[in-house]
């Protein structure tokens, strides 16, 4: 076989085209619009949704091993510290201790540069053993001064956050000058002569992951052989670090269910290091999960972000220039600080300066979208800006200067859903009570068409069992159930015929769960792996009944021809297993790259309705219209769970969650739930999901992520949605109580 | 957490002379929703915990002659879903509606969360030596202060956290220690102590003293009540500023008022300077305007919580319009 060329519908709604596609060898076209599939695009119940609620499912904190014992890890109380010597020797004496390493001596830790870090490990036969323990050891720091805070690091007369020449405040360059870019100087003029100019300056705030489940593993050592069960979204992830970092002759990680990762679950990280090696020392399984406040302070974290910008518009409504400036605190580094605040829309020629700013504070990690909803909140805020400018509706003046081919469409669903052409307001914050309603919008994209990277094996047994392997994990979006029904859809079978097996890496390698391609990862694959499988079963039938195998598929649970004839004698799945000759048929496939597509990306457009009370700061967030698209969606109800907890995040970060550095001994104060608050139910708006089913045609299923671009919006849209109630903008993130008032207050000082 | 040993009292009796000695030997535990996150962050640490949850009789909730006694173990939800507190008490059955959450409700008790600690989050942090723990400074006063105290907040900024402590003061109640053989009767107001008199504890209660019961006395004040607050989440969030407001009237013009500020001092606050504007007259807009102004005299707004004026004027006249329409 070669690579061959097939022509296939992309498009969405009614309106598709054709598109000649070249499949690699082996590839078998995707989904077409109007294929009856009996599986895919069905509501089905994550498989192991019964198995979560009722507490059965056994997350890495849930494994209690033979002879298990625990781990803690001591930490910096200093936010910079030299470390002169870390001594465990007397840690190792107390009771029930079995295990204890120095970070100076494992990670070569030479400073601490921010209050929570790691110094030590110790592993007891209880936790408190374990805690007293850590008392005992014996560090000797060289006490520093610090910053916490992005203005303090800033600043001429900050300490030094790094070490040896590193500047606190460092330009983060591009590699590549960009397409429509220019220099400062021409976008500065273009903005100049341009008719109508606006600018504004934006804070958003340090946002933490705060997964229920926290980072760590239970760790077990057969020999020079390391079995972990891990919380993690990558499971070979976790793998490759441990092979590198412990010198095991092999690792196997189980992850069968993860408590949420959100971006900050990638590798093993020196809790799941550390966790290791206490259990090759001890000669006993380790259970080290961080508690809540080592969770809120050393496991990532999305970085705050100071964003100014320059916006120049013409009068018919197209964006001329635009020039921005960021800065951003990703910790003790400077990596991963930039806000994505120049995309989405055609912006005219741009200039841009992205810079990180050094803090003794917890580094940063890929939170869901990392970059998208700081930068997007910034983006939404001056296209209102500018729309207000020059008298546009906001929503045509997205339009105008909007390329995306799905997202025009999107805005019209999500504006009708909302009602904005009657409820917007003109004139923002012209209700007459005290209690003021508005609307704002905002709009997403994203880059998640997936690839290659995977395997996936199918087996169909002689007895008619079938089951789907992949060694990745189930960050909580239904992975395990929508590689099921690909699957049972290719065999033709319903989805509770097939066993679903992921989070093991001995079983084929899959992705991390990351940039929101998992789904578009391994649905494909295997679908792939199904196809096979099922042109093998097949085969064996076409030889018994004495057909061609083309001329027969797999349908409804048994074996039909295509042409829609009657078989001689019906067979059904399970008689055609029986005529497998071997045990079974057992296939391992993997894809190459994708086909050249119609989109390559998705958009998104949300849409949300607040309530401000003007006397108490209070925000409200009543409604959230969500728009997405995802390619095909596989599985409507967990699709749109998944737009439902992004938009949930969204709110949450838009009004309440914030990570508060403390000036005077440089730690975190709110490393708890109860003063870094994450909404709540009474919290919740309502939320309207509606979908659009794209076939993008990129890969054999059409499937695109969803995991990160529900929550790129959602901030932007309630904060546009404050100013349409108040008349007055909040610029910073969270939108509190405080920061309400104190806008209601500087609009009535303008007069 | 360290190992305690706990003691099993019988009686109210037995469990006083537990817990005698100083707080530093021994501690009360009712429901625990507070003394457990107190004993996790290692703040507190205990050579006992005296638990009163085997005495019996402590949790009934009784209308007698006198008003509503409450038992110091009457768990909040018991307390707000109690008919006569529906009917009679309606501004403590919405406190407790707003108090943390359901789970924790039917588990905290109505004397436990009168004796509560503050929530500062550097008193709550073991590695902060504040005034409260026997150090010497208020780290709250230059440091992140947005959610303390607007009143009476030079030694200690941590505000009184209870919601249902405004309310309780408002409606003028009673409350019963035990301590050895002995029984007093203190006015709410009495049983809360700033922090000048003593910073290392918020209420009267000496070692070996244990709350009993709390009597809301049988007034006409009571229907015209209600208590309003502010904050930033509405699940499981603490009142940013809080007011209770208990009237009682003759036709439209009040005769007798109390007004009660909760989460803004160090204690509830109660407010007789808004007391005697309302008395003798009828509420309109001029006057809620003057109640407004007199209301954030005398406060000391610390950096980063000025704001919490602008709550005080707010839930000061939604407290009173409430309270008129009871």
């Amino acid at each position: 076989m070669a690579d061959s060329e097939v022509t296939i519908k992309v498009g969405f709604g009614d309106s598709f085209r054709d598109l000649t596609v070249r499949l690699p060898e082996g590839e078998i076209a995707p989904y077409q619009p109007g294929d009856a599939l009996a599986e895919v695009g069905q509501n089905r119940a994550r498989l192991d949704a019964v198995a979560k609620v009722t507490g059965r499912a056994r997350y890495a904190y849930d494994q209690r091993l033979d002879g298990m014992i625990y781990g803690k890890i001591l930490r910096s109380p200093h936010a910079n510290a030299d470390v002169k010597s870390v001594d465990v020797t007397a840690a190792r004496k107390m009771p029930g201790v079995r295990a204890a390493i120095s970070f100076a001596d494992v990670f070569r830790t030479k400073s601490v540069r921010y209050a929570g870090q790691g110094v030590a490990a110790v592993a007891a036969d209880t936790e408190q053993q374990a805690i007293a323990a850590l008392e005992k050891v014996e560090v000797e720091y060289d006490v520093l001064p610090f910053s916490v805070k992005l203005e303090t690091s800033m600043s001429e007369t900050s300490a030094q956050v790094g070490r040896g020449d590193q500047q606190n405040v460092e330009e983060i360059r591009s590699r590549r000058r960009r397409r429509g870019h220019g220099t400062e100087d021409e976008v500065m003029e273009i903005i100049a002569k341009s008719d109508k100019r606006v600018s504004g300056t934006f804070r958003t705030q340090v946002h933490t992951h705060s997964p229920l489940e926290t980072h760590g593993s239970v760790c077990a050592w057969e020999d020079d052989k390391l079995v972990c069960y891990a919380s993690t979204q990558a499971t070979f992830g976790f793998k490759r670090e441990l092979e590198g970092r412990t010198k095991a002759d092999s690792v196997r990680v189980f992850c069968e269910y993860v408590g949420g990762a959100f971006g900050s679950k990638f590798g093993a990280g020196t809790e799941g290091v550390a966790g290791a090696l206490l259990a090759k020392d001890a000669g006993k399984p380790v259970k080290l999960m961080l508690d809540r406040r080592e969770e809120q302070t050393d496991a990532g974290n999305r970085p705050d972000s100071l964003q100014k910008i320059k916006l120049g518009v013409n009068k018919d409504g197209e964006i001329q220039g635009y020039h921005v400036e960021t800065w951003g605190t990703p910790g003790t580094g400077t990596r991963g600080a930039g806000s994505n605040n120049d995309v989405i829309y055609k912006l005219g020629t741009i200039f841009k300066r992205q810079t990180g700013v050094r803090t003794n504070t917890g580094g940063a990690r890929a939170l869901r979208a990392p970059g998208w909803p700081q930068g997007v909140f910034a983006l939404e805020a001056m296209m209102d800006k500018a729309a207000e400018a020059i008298g546009m509706d906001p929503i045509e003046f997205r339009k105008k200067n909007d390329f995306h081919p799905i997202r025009p469409a999107e805005y019209d669903i999500a504006k009708k859903i909302i009602g904005w052409d009657e409820r917007y307001k003109a004139k923002p914050g012209s209700d007459s009570g005290v209690v003021k309603t508005g609307l704002g919008v905002g709009s997403s994209i994203w880059f998640a068409a997936g690839g290659r990277g995977a395997r996936c094996r199918v087996r169909i047994q002689k007895n008619g069992s079938v089951e789907v392997r992949n060694g990745a994990q189930d960050i909580g979006t239904g992975t395990r159930t929508i590689m099921g029904m690909v699957v049972a859809e290719e065999l033709g079978l319903p989805l509770d015929r097939v066993k679903t097996f992921i989070g093991d890496t001995n079983d084929p390698a899959g992705p991390g769960s990351g940039g929101s391609t998992t789904a578009p990862t391994l649905t494909p694959v295997a679908r792939l792996a199904a196809h096979r499988a099922g042109e093998e079963l097949l085969e064996v039938v076409a030889e018994r009944l004495g057909v061609e195998a083309g001329e027969l598929t797999l349908k409804g649970g048994s074996v039909v021809r295509t042409d829609g004839a009657a078989l001689s004698s019906p067979v059904t799945f399970q008689q055609a297993c029986g005529m497998i000759v071997e045990d079974e048929i057992d296939v391992t496939e993997s894809r190459r790259a994708n086909f050249e597509g119609y989109s390559g990306t998705n958009a998104g457009v949300q849409i949300a309705e607040v309530d401000v009370d003007t006397e108490t700061g209070e925000v409200r967030v009543r409604r959230v219209a969500a728009v997405a698209d995802a390619g095909k969606i596989i599985n409507p109800m967990l699709a749109e769970s998944q737009v439902r907890g992004g938009v949930i995040q969204g709110v949450s970060y838009a009004l309440f969650e914030r990570k508060i550095m403390d000036s005077i001994e440089g730690r975190m104060v709110n490393a708890d739930f109860e003063n870094y608050k994450i909404l709540g139910a009474v919290d919740c708006p309502q939320i309207d999901v509606e979908f659009l089913d794209v076939y993008m045609g990129r890969n054999n299923t059409n499937v695109m992520g969803l995991g990160e671009p529900p929550i790129v919006a959602t901030a932007a849209a309630v904060a546009n949605a404050v100013y349409n109630a108040i008349g007055v903008r909040v610029s910073s993130l969270p939108i509190t109580p405080k920061k309400v008032l104190a806008a209601l207050a500087e609009k009535e000082a303008r007069g | 957490m360290k190992p305690f040993k706990m003691a099993l009292p019988r009686t109210v009796e037995e469990a006083s002379k537990a817990s005698e000695g100083s707080f530093d030997r021994a501690e009360l535990l009712a429901g625990g929703t507070d003394l457990l996150g107190e004993l996790k962050s290692g703040i507190r640490t205990p050579e006992v915990v005296v638990n009163l949850k085997r005495i019996p009789g402590l949790d009934s909730i009784e209308m007698t002659d006198a008003g509503l006694m409450i038992g110091a173990l009457a768990r909040l939800s018991d307390v707000a879903a109690h008919e006569s507190v529906q009917k009679s008490w309606p501004a403590l059955a919405q406190t407790i509606g707003k108090t943390a959450t359901p789970q924790i409700r039917n588990v905290a008790t109505f004397g436990g969360n009168l004796c509560q600690r503050v929530r500062c989050w550097y008193y709550r942090d073991d590695s902060y030596p504040c005034l409260k723990k026997g150090g010497t400074f208020c780290y709250a006063q230059q440091g992140e202060n947005e959610y303390h105290s607007v009143f009476n907040n030079y030694v200690c900024c941590a505000p009184n956290p209870s919601n249902v402590a405004p309310v309780v003061v408002a409606y003028d109640a009673k409350i019963e220690i035990k301590s050895g053989g002995k029984t007093k009767l203190v006015d709410a107001e009495d049983f809360f102590i700033r922090p000048e008199r003593d910073v290392t504890r918020e209420t009267i209660l000496d070692p070996g003293d244990v709350v009993t019961r709390v009597l809301l006395p049988t007034t006409g004040a009571t229907r015209h009540s209600s208590y309003v607050e502010s904050r930033e989440k509405q699940s499981f969030d603490w009142a940013l500023c809080g007011t209770a407001v208990a009237l009682e009237l003759d036709g439209k013009k009040i005769t007798r008022a109390r007004v009660v500020l909760g989460a803004v001092a160090p204690t509830p606050l109660r407010r007789p300077d808004l007391e005697k504007l309302l008395v003798g007259q009828t509420v309109d807009d001029a006057l809620i305007a003057r109640l407004q102004k007199t209301a954030v005299r005398g406060a000391r707004p610390l950096a980063q919580n000025k704001f919490k004026l602008d709550l005080v004027k707010a839930t000061v006249k939604r407290a009173l319009t409430t309270a008129l329409k009871g």
